[in-house]
């Protein structure tokens, strides 16, 4: 952005504290350490964030290396107001655990839409979405 | 490696890529078994001797490699036979397939050569003894003809490094004779080269005596090959720390340059000759005092690294040996370090300003030795200086490890570096990246940084200490760390990236690539400017684009990297030089249809042809346009050239229109709405002739173009350049308009009946005798061509009998209302034929009930000058 107007640049990014979210789905939070021309990214301190309803938890990584096609979007983390969510933390155990009845149930959704599509006549081959 | 473990079959026997020494075949020859059948004389030559007692072989190897004190003092890992943590297997394993085809090469040659003498090498049989040639390769294999692999990466690739290290390639001084100790002294003066402001030292002339020592004590540290080393391997920036700024320009011999190279990641890659050698310093029991002075150079090692501490502070001078002793039994950290600690605290005391500097110096001492040993805090590194890419790696992990051993070192430098960090912290981002970042670019930036860190820290550490005093210390471990490893990035990788996505922004023509941008910023520019000179400017708010005139730098026609030596051409695509996958070429289609489709096909065909050409005439316009644009850019004289191009553009597109004699491209074209978009272009564009003649070939298509386009009044896209144009005609046009208009008829009996039906027709037919009006009021009777002007009552006449008969109600709505319709029929026609028509006329003035009401014509004006 220092450079020229009207460009966006990681350069700006680095060393704070940002979410990245990816394209399966993960949420990562940590430091932008480097960067390259495909927006591949060096992720230090890097915690998972599971998000499952109003409850988190968070899996510390340790360092990422992310390929830049796999980015959705990454935003600076507001320092002052982290610990000031609404959301509730509870420990990986149980976030996973919801997780995964949430991954369960949204298959059994899938599973349900398929029949009734194909019930239509509509065969529709589950495409995965970027998220 | 691939290609030795391609070739493992036939040369397994050889151990290629076996790690371990103990399996290692080359000195393990394979046992005479019945099923190795196979694996005959043929394909291992006679290595397969059955007197050969490969564990005697192994064991005289190992002593020799124990000799050579390759692995001399790592006896630290008893756990492993041979060093494998340092060793990669590098020396132990055959060194693949360029070694392998070397060695066959040589043996082959020495075989040759050999005659009855000179066959030490050799067993009774003429065979060569395997790792008795061993010796002879090094020269091969680290001298400057060393196969690119091993060390020189740089040579692979010919062209220009992008990172642009600044470091020296300096390569090694081919070794005199074929000793280890040559070869050491001989990368030890070529890393000393790389050094800068150390060639003069007065103390590298007494490296020159290295290679008369059996065991020179000048031997190049771990740290000094490892740096010559990734000198040419990496191609990183050297790093150069505030300190080291100073010091050479103190004219002081720089510190040990081990830390400058982010050598972590190839501790192991290194070739263990380095770090043999370091070690080989150590049993060695080389006097510390004689050795200090040396090693102070800047190529210490890494257990004397400690000693540099001592160079700097002669009264510690003597402290200098009792560490390094205290260090060179090296194998047993523990004991090593406390004593070690003991100084750096007291230097601390001592010169408080010393300190950090040195901390760097422990740290590498730590780090050599196999990081057995405590290391200082990873934080201790003077903060804004040092970009701290070496020191990352080491951050955490080893501060538990510390936390045990250093308590006092840790709190002394943590003490210190929260100070410092928070000198830091308070600034800015940018600033605070500047100076992390400072010893980044090395040498080139050496001098810009340096006026920079110069103020910012005042001489040398003593601003560190005064802020020490005067902040306040709020300690957050993860602040510091975070800090610690913030500034991984240089400043020139920064610059490296942004300028590759500046690039990327690069164009010839912006209006093309980013119209919206491009005039957006040109309007903010402009209003930029209208601020500043207080809306002097207001005039010149056309935010117009200079396209800058330049020449564009040839482009580099891109030619892919070959490869010397490879056999056959290597291909590697990238961007630029895509692989080919296939080929794709047009092939005729057959016509093999029936006639009814291919008369479909044609009538197809015909039809996108014509719209292909529509397309075609449109990107010539915007060709003028683009034209257009670029000639307010440039002065008068280049205009012409301009000018030109633009109006063989436009007789292009005219032509286009006027094709053949039986033009029935236009009508067709009209019948197109981009075609009719065209065409309205266009006319703005025409000279008076092209005008004529196109204005003729509507009017005279009218009808046609009338009849298709009755539902759709496409065609009043025309009546805009239209009018404009009538208006400007004389008389003679007029009538030659009009006759063309009533010639028409044809197909109706009302002649302009069908016209007047059509917006376009009516808006046309009023638009001709508004200007019929206007001409007739400006000019006086007596310059009007009688011809002309009976002509032109004729048609006024027939006007108004379509009018008549023209129901009001099928009435087109003109574009505009024209009261000067019913003034003008006036003049010509009597008063009971206007009756008939007044309503009508009235019809003209009135504007379309969109609009406002107009007051009703002044058809009570029956001035009849016939």
């Amino acid at each position: 952005m220092s450079y020229l107007p009207g460009t966006a640049s990681l350069v700006e990014e680095i060393d704070k504290k940002l979410l990245v979210v990816l394209r399966d789905g993960r949420t990562l939070i940590g430091y932008l350490r480097t960067i390259d021309q495909f927006a591949n990214l060096v992720l230090h301190r890097t915690i998972e964030r599971i998000h499952v309803g109003k409850k988190y938890g968070d899996i510390p990584r340790g360092i990422f290396i992310v390929r830049g096609e796999n980015v959705v979007l990454l935003g600076e983390v507001d320092l002052e107001n982290e610990d000031k969510l609404p959301l509730e933390q509870v420990n990986i155990d149980t976030i996973l655990e919801l997780q995964r009845e949430q991954q369960v149930e949204r298959e059994a959704e899938q599973e349900r839409k398929k029949k009734a599509m194909a019930e239509r006549g509509i065969n529709v081959d589950q495409a995965i979405d970027d998220f | 490696m691939a290609l030795s473990r391609d070739a493992d079959s036939v040369f397994s026997a050889l151990g290629a890529g076996k790690l371990d020494g103990m399996e290692n075949m080359l000195i393990q020859a394979p046992e005479e078994e019945g099923d190795f059948d196979i694996l005959n004389d043929e394909t291992f030559g006679d290595l397969g001797d059955a007197d050969f007692d490969w564990e005697d072989e192994h064991e005289r190897l190992a002593e020799e490699l124990e000799g050579a004190s390759f692995f001399g003092s790592r006896t630290q890992d008893p756990s492993h036979g041979k060093n494998i943590t340092r060793d990669s297997g590098f020396l132990t394993m055959d060194r693949g397939h360029a070694s392998i085809v070397q060695d066959d090469l040589e043996q082959s040659l020495t075989r040759l050569v050999v005659e009855d003498g000179d066959n030490k090498n050799f067993d009774v049989n003429g065979q060569p003894i395997p790792g008795a040639l061993r010796r002879s390769h090094l020269d091969e294999l680290f001298g400057p003809n060393s196969p690119p692999g091993y060390l020189d990466l740089e040579s692979l690739n010919s062209k220009k490094n992008i990172w642009g290290s600044p470091s020296a390639d300096s390569p090694f001084q081919r070794p005199v004779n074929n000793t280890l100790q040559a070869l050491f002294a001989s990368a030890k003066q070529a890393v000393y080269r790389d050094i800068p402001g150390v060639i003069q030292d007065p103390r590298a002339a007494s490296l020159q005596h290295a290679p008369a020592m059996p065991l020179p004590s000048e031997m190049p540290t771990l740290a000094e090959i490892e740096n010559s080393m990734l000198a040419r391997e990496s191609n990183k920036p050297q790093v150069l720390t505030a300190e080291e700024l100073e010091r050479q320009l103190r004219g002081e011999p720089p510190l040990p340059t081990d830390y400058r190279q982010p050598s972590f990641t190839s501790a192991m890659a290194v070739p263990p000759v380095g770090t043999s050698v370091a070690f080989r310093k150590q049993p060695s029991g080389q006097v510390p005092g004689g050795l200090s002075p040396r090693v102070l150079n800047g190529e210490s090692s890494p257990i004397n690294i400690i000693a540099p501490q001592a160079r700097a502070l002669q009264s510690l001078h003597n402290q200098g040996s009792p560490i390094q002793s205290a260090a060179s039994p090296s194998p047993s950290p523990s004991p090593a370090f406390p004593p070690g600690m003991v100084p750096p605290p007291g230097l601390a005391a001592q010169s408080p300003r010393m300190m950090s500097p040195y901390n760097p110096t422990m740290f590498m001492a730590n780090r050599m030795m196999g990081n057995a040993m405590a290391r200082p805090p990873p934080t201790h590194m003077p903060p804004p200086n040092i970009g701290s890419p070496f020191g990352s790696p080491y951050g955490s992990p080893s501060a538990a490890a510390l936390a045990s051993r250093s308590h006092y070192h840790q709190q002394q430098y943590h003490h210190h570096h929260q100070h410092n960090r928070q000198t830091v912290n308070p600034r800015d981002g940018g600033r605070h990246m500047d100076h992390r970042n400072g010893g980044g670019p090395g040498n080139q930036h050496f001098d810009n940084r340096y006026d920079n860190m110069n103020v910012y820290r005042s001489p040398g550490q003593h601003g560190h200490f005064q802020r020490h005093h005067h902040q306040d210390m709020y300690t957050t471990d993860n602040n510091e760390a975070e800090d610690e490893y913030a500034g991984l990035m240089t400043k020139k990788e920064k610059d490296w990236i942004i300028k590759i996505q500046l690039f990327q922004l690069q164009t010839d023509n912006p209006y093309l690539d980013d119209y919206y941008f491009t005039y957006h910023t040109l309007k903010k520019k402009a209003a930029d400017r209208n601020r500043q000179e207080g809306k002097a400017d207001s005039k010149d708010n056309e935010p117009e684009l200079l396209i800058p005139n330049m020449t564009k730098i040839e482009p580099r026609t891109y030619t892919p990297a070959q490869f010397e030596g490879s056999l056959g051409r290597l291909t590697a695509a990238s961007v630029h030089n895509p692989r080919q996958i296939i080929d794709v070429c047009r092939t005729v289609s057959p016509t093999g249809e029936e006639s009814g489709k291919k008369n479909v096909s044609k009538e197809l065909r015909r039809y996108r042809q014509l719209l292909m050409d529509i397309e075609k005439g449109f990107n010539i316009i915007l060709d003028i346009d683009d034209i257009e644009k670029k000639v307010l850019a440039l002065p008068d004289e280049n205009r012409l050239p301009l000018f030109e191009e633009r109006l063989e553009k436009i007789k292009t597109v005219y032509d286009y229109f006027m094709q053949d004699d039986s033009l029935k491209n236009f009508v067709a074209t009209l019948q197109v709405r981009k075609g009719r978009k065209l065409l309205a272009r266009l006319m703005p564009m025409l000279g008076k002739v092209q005008w004529l003649s196109i204005v003729t070939v509507l009017l005279s298509h009218l009808p046609v173009l009338i009849k298709k386009d009755q539902d759709e009044e496409g065609l009043q896209v025309l009546m805009a350049p239209l009018s404009r144009y009538l208006t400007r005609c004389d008389l003679e046009c007029l009538v030659h308009f009009a006759t063309i208009l009533q010639k028409h008829p044809k197909q109706n009996e009302e002649g302009l009946g069908l016209l007047l039906h059509n917006s376009f027709g009516i808006s046309l037919l009023c638009c001709l005798i508004k200007a019929g009006e206007d001409y007739f009021k400006t000019t006086s009777p007596v310059d009007i061509d009688n011809q002309l002007k009976t002509q032109w009552a004729q048609f006024i006449e027939e006007f108004v009998e379509s009018l008549e008969s023209v129901p009001k109600e099928s009435l087109a709505w003109p574009d505009r209302h024209q009261p000067q319709v019913g003034e003008h029929v006036d003049r010509f026609i009597s008063n009971k034929v206007l009756g008939g028509v007044e309503d009508k006329l009235a019809h003209f003035s009135k504007p379309k009930p969109s609009e406002e009401v107009e007051p009703p014509v002044t058809s009570q004006n029956t001035s009849a000058l016939l």
